[in-house]
């Protein structure tokens, strides 16, 4: 039978009109007011400004601290992420007696709001009293100031930002385990296919596609990372750990929207155009299988 | 088309049965679809049902229901929830109190402002941000309302827009400065400063005997306060304000500012703000100050009544003093004057009389006093008395009452921003950047704002 | 070797429980500080508080708790819903159809992901649609936010399933939407629960949404409550805390409860043929 019979179009009408509807049209909407004249001072007769605060966006001081450190915290976060992700959700899947209870714990982190996170880790990287500094003067050495100083700073927040999405990774990386038929690995078995073998040549290709979307999506929202940050430095000390996303919100905050808009429309691009590249790649390796 | 809604309806109960309480086994799911189609048929209807039920709730109770907007943190204030539940008990209609995320409170109210989602009842602070909420053509001209003439008359201008009174001035009011650990001033023998000078020798004091002399919470960034320094220096030169907003002056153009920086620049790099200013946060505020590792700190009077930890450490809210602040600006140093938030009624609402009746009842001396009692504050109605003056106004209210000045960088200047500009300053104290390069950090920032309100 | 391996496991199992301090050692601070007083709660630590306040959750809970609970739950489960089903349908589509349009409606839909949630046109949305300040609205804005997601995890896990099972259901007469019940829905079950764990967490915690398209307190959600207690210059961390355990705790219990399916996925989703 003909395979656009078998899948009828039908069924995906419903939720692309919702999709449409309720998420592209506003979001696309919502680009157009990078190019007005919108403010806090006006919200109504909005006029047409071309690129003028695409321009200034562009050429903000603050700009190149903030490219850097988006990297760095989108970087850190998609090695590391992944990475743990991946280890833990490996070892969970085992046949160990707690493994329910420790995939709770495992999991816990990540069901609390980044308003918690960032209480949690202000506790731990903060200089008077903080968990990190109790532990180095127990050692003899000094309290640091985590948070006053760039690198630092930037350090903690990406430990911040790993420990609150580690516990994602492991659940997704485990569905995707979980979805790796056991026959398969009875069958190598039997062939006498050592553990290493089994997990590179079935165990690997067979989860590639959660891993991809793990990666995906932990670059994604680490680019656009904001609230974290927001809530741990406000992108200080200065604006030394200042994000694009950091960036967007402090122009709203300062009553600048059509310039917030602006930021996030420059970001958007440079966002479409990472995810692009990487969907390249991954679906090259998805197929080597 | 059935057959498309059936399918649809089928994938929600199969969601619905996989995470239903009770569970249940799912692959028989087809068992239980009558009843599953009209959970989301049910559900379908909501959006009805939730405008129905709003009416039927009012019906019901025989009153109306406002809806007063306001960020979380003031609506909490006890004053406020006194006279709200006061009017509901007197009147039996009912407030619904939306307490907005305090960060982000602004946002939320004028993105709603803009749709024309406008409540019945707004609070907003009177300030020049007030100006984006168009008050003219939204809120109702109480100019010739009874109780302006009970509005004390350094409290009225913060009401007054485009010369109308727009709002009643429902609000504590507070009395900003320099507060100080009494108890060690006197065992080093340091007197309360007058001058510049003898401020900071009376840091320099603290400092030989191992005392920090200032906790600044740097690293929050705005309370550097750095209003305090510009504020005497804008009731000088009034015109300032005017060509600043107006693009024809810049910060470098005002002498005072360079000074400011240099102060704050010098002072932390004698150490008057301790080695960990650049990560110091406002949460720590009452256990520096309260084990005497710090002596002083750059605060309001009322805070040490709602937010000191008295309980927790060596000293108590009494034992601090209040006096002048220098940051290099003026010599004889500056209070600061409160800010009040507006209470203002939507004039366009359908609830507009009841909205008003709510605001004549604030206004109304037996309903104040009582939301009042024991408030820690000056009083911001002339016929207030139930209120209390803080002891730290109480004990030096002649230098205050000197020395206090109306708010007027903050409200006035536009594009002033006190967490933008702390961080520039705690740049230049951390030695990051230069006075010049200071300045032209906070004033890019402001000219950014005025060009964006401008264009 | 079986030997071996259970060795292995255990001496992992205990390496687990050890690093498992890194996630244990903040929940008990947050659960701890829940207990103190709003002084000692100045800053997060873990020691014991040296009194324990229970009347913190109490405070908590008088705040239009059990209303609040109310709206969160109907609006959670009916976005999960709605964001399950219709990302489920549109993957199947979209993975088993696999034309050049489908393709191109995939990568569409993963950009998704990037564009952000923006208030004001979307007030103005639901406005013209008659559905601002609606608990449904809110839940259908949900939806969309949080299709590309699900249906980029759906669609990836789809492929997965050989496609040899659709061809004998076929034979029997199934397609369209009875092959999806019958062959693809049971395999998809780990994933199912899963993604609906995920997004049951990320629209049960959603803190600023809810703000801007809900119009009356009485429609709030539970996380909302947080901002009674955390205030610009005053936080009491104490209660902050009271209230966050309160909140995480149906989220635990969900994700509890789906790690049955997902486990139970994993034997049923043996492919049998």
């Amino acid at each position: 039978m003909n395979r656009k019979k078998i899948y009828p179009l039908y069924l995906a009408v419903i939720p692309a009109i919702v999709f449409i509807i309720f998420f592209i049209v506003p979001s696309t909407v919502g680009y157009y007011y990078a190019f007005t004249n919108w403010s806090a001072a006006r919200t109504d007769s909005l006029k047409f400004v071309g690129l003028d605060n695409i321009k200034s966006v562009i050429t903000s001081s603050k700009v190149p601290v903030a490219f850097v450190n988006t990297l760095i915290y989108a970087g850190v976060k998609t090695v590391m992420v992944t990475l743990l992700g991946f280890v833990f959700a490996y070892i969970l899947n085992r046949d160990i007696k707690s493994r329910t209870a420790l995939r709770t714990v495992y999991f816990i982190p990540s069901i609390f709001s980044c308003l918690v996170v960032g209480l949690i880790f202000s506790a731990v990287f903060q200089t008077r009293h903080g968990t990190l500094n109790n532990i180095l003067n127990a050692f003899g050495i000094a309290n640091v100031q985590w948070l006053g100083s760039r690198w630092t700073a930037v350090f903690a927040i990406c430990v911040a930002e790993v420990w609150r999405n580690v516990g994602y990774a492991i659940i997704i990386t485990l569905a995707g385990m979980q979805s790796v038929s056991s026959d398969y690995i009875e069958a190598g078995k039997l062939d006498g296919a050592s553990e290493w073998q089994l997990f590179k040549n079935i165990t690997l290709p067979l989860i590639m596609p959660t891993v991809n979307v793990n990666i995906l999506f932990s670059l994604i929202y680490g680019l656009k990372m904001f609230d974290l940050i927001y809530v741990m430095t406000g992108g200080g000390p200065g604006n030394a750990t200042e994000s694009f996303g950091t960036l967007m919100m402090n122009e709203m905050s300062a009553g600048r929207y059509a310039q917030s808009v602006a930021v996030n429309l420059v970001f958007t691009v440079l966002l479409v155009i990472v995810s692009m590249v990487y969907q390249k790649f991954s679906s090259r390796w998805e197929t080597v299988e | 088309m059935k057959r498309k809604m059936a399918l649809l309806l089928t994938g929600v109960m199969v969601a619905a049965t996989l995470f239903g309480c009770g569970g249940g086994s799912s692959d028989s799911a087809s068992s239980d679809t009558a009843e599953k189609t009209e959970d989301t048929a049910d559900a379908e209807d909501d959006a009805a049902d939730d405008s129905a039920d709003d009416e039927k709730a009012e019906a019901s109770e025989g009153g109306v229901t406002l809806t007063l907007y306001c960020n979380a943190d003031d609506l909490a204030k006890p004053y406020m929830q006194k006279i709200i539940s006061m009017w509901e008990e007197a009147t039996g209609n009912t407030i619904d109190q939306q307490g907005l995320d305090t960060d982000n409170a602004e946002t939320i109210a004028l993105t709603k402002f803009t749709t024309g989602d406008i409540p019945d009842l707004y609070v907003h602070f009177g300030n020049s941000n007030l100006k984006n909420f168009n008050p003219e053509e939204n809120f109702v001209d109480w100019t010739d309302a009874e109780w302006v003439s009970d509005i004390q008359d350094s409290v009225l201008p913060q009401a007054t827009y485009n010369d109308k009174i727009i709002g009643l001035p429902f609000w504590e009011a507070s009395n900003s400065g320099c507060f100080y650990n009494k108890q060690i001033f006197e065992e080093l023998g340091i007197e309360q400063p007058t001058t510049q000078a003898e401020f900071d020798a009376a840091c320099d004091t603290l400092l030989e005997n191992g005392v920090q002399p200032i906790y600044l919470a740097a690293a929050d960034g705005w309370p550097i306060l750095y209003q305090f320094a510009l504020d005497p220096v804008m009731e000088a030169h009034p015109e300032y304000i005017d060509k600043l907003n107006a693009g024809e002056m810049n910060y470098a153009d005002i002498p005072e500012f360079t000074s400011m920086c240099e102060w704050f620049q010098s002072a932390a790099e004698k150490g008057y703000f301790g080695k960990n200013f650049a990560s110091d946060t406002w949460d720590y505020c009452s256990e520096v100050l309260g084990t005497g590792e710090a002596a002083m700190m750059f605060c309001w009077d009322t805070w040490f009544d709602t937010d000191y930890d008295s309980e927790s450490y060596d000293y108590v809210g009494d034992d601090f003093g209040i006096m002048p602040v220098f940051m290099g600006t003026c010599d004889e140093g500056t209070y600061e004057g409160g800010n009040v938030n507006l209470m203002m009624a939507n004039k366009n609402g359908d609830k507009v009389d009841t909205a008003m009746d709510f605001i004549n009842f604030m206004a109304d001396p037996d309903n104040y006093n009582v939301a009042f009692d024991g408030v820690a504050t000056a009083a911001v109605f002339k016929q207030e008395t139930t209120n209390v003056n803080s002891t730290q106004y109480e004990e030096n209210k002649e230098s205050v009452d000197k020395l206090i000045r109306a708010s007027s960088a903050q409200p006035k200047i536009v594009g002033y921003n006190q967490g933008e500009g702390g961080k520039a300053l705690l740049q230049l104290m951390s030695g990051d950047i230069s006075v010049e390069e200071c300045i032209k950090l906070i004033d890019d920032d402001r000219i950014a704002t005025l060009e964006s309100f401008a264009q | 070797m079986k030997k071996r391996l259970t060795i292995i496991n255990r001496i992992l199992e205990v390496i687990l429980w050890i690093f498992s301090i890194v996630t244990i050692y903040p929940m008990l601070m947050v659960v701890l500080t829940s207990f103190k007083s709003k002084g000692e709660a100045s800053y997060l630590n873990i020691s014991l508080p040296t009194e324990w306040h229970f009347e913190n959750y109490v405070t908590v809970i008088e705040k239009d708790f059990i209303q609040s609970l109310g709206n969160s739950v109907f609006i959670t489960f009916i976005s999960v819903a709605l964001i399950v089903a219709l990302s489920a349908f549109m993957s199947f589509i979209i993975a088993r159809r696999d034309t050049k349009g489908c393709r191109i409606t995939y990568k569409i839909i993963t950009l998704g992901i990037i564009a952000p949630f923006t208030a004001l046109p979307t007030i103005q949305l639901l406005q013209k649609l008659g559905l601002y300040g609606s608990r449904i609205g809110l839940c259908f804005v949900y939806a969309a936010l949080y299709m590309p997601f699900t249906t980029m995890m759906l669609s990836g896990f789809i492929k997965g399933i050989p496609r040899e099972l659709d061809e004998a259901a076929v034979m029997d007469g199934a397609i369209g939407g009875e092959l999806f019940v019958k062959v693809v829905l049971p395999l998809l079950k780990p994933v199912l629960a899963t993604t609906g764990v995920l997004n049951f967490m990320w629209v049960w915690n959603e803190l600023q949404i809810p703000m801007y398209l809900l119009n009356s307190s009485s429609k709030w959600t539970l996380p909302l409550s947080v901002y009674n207690f955390y205030g610009q210059f005053s936080r009491s961390w104490n209660l902050v805390c009271a209230d966050v355990v309160l909140v995480s705790l149906p989220v635990i219990i969900v994700y509890i409860f789906a790690q049955k399916w997902v486990i139970a996925g994993m034997t049923a989703g043996a492919v049998k043929g």
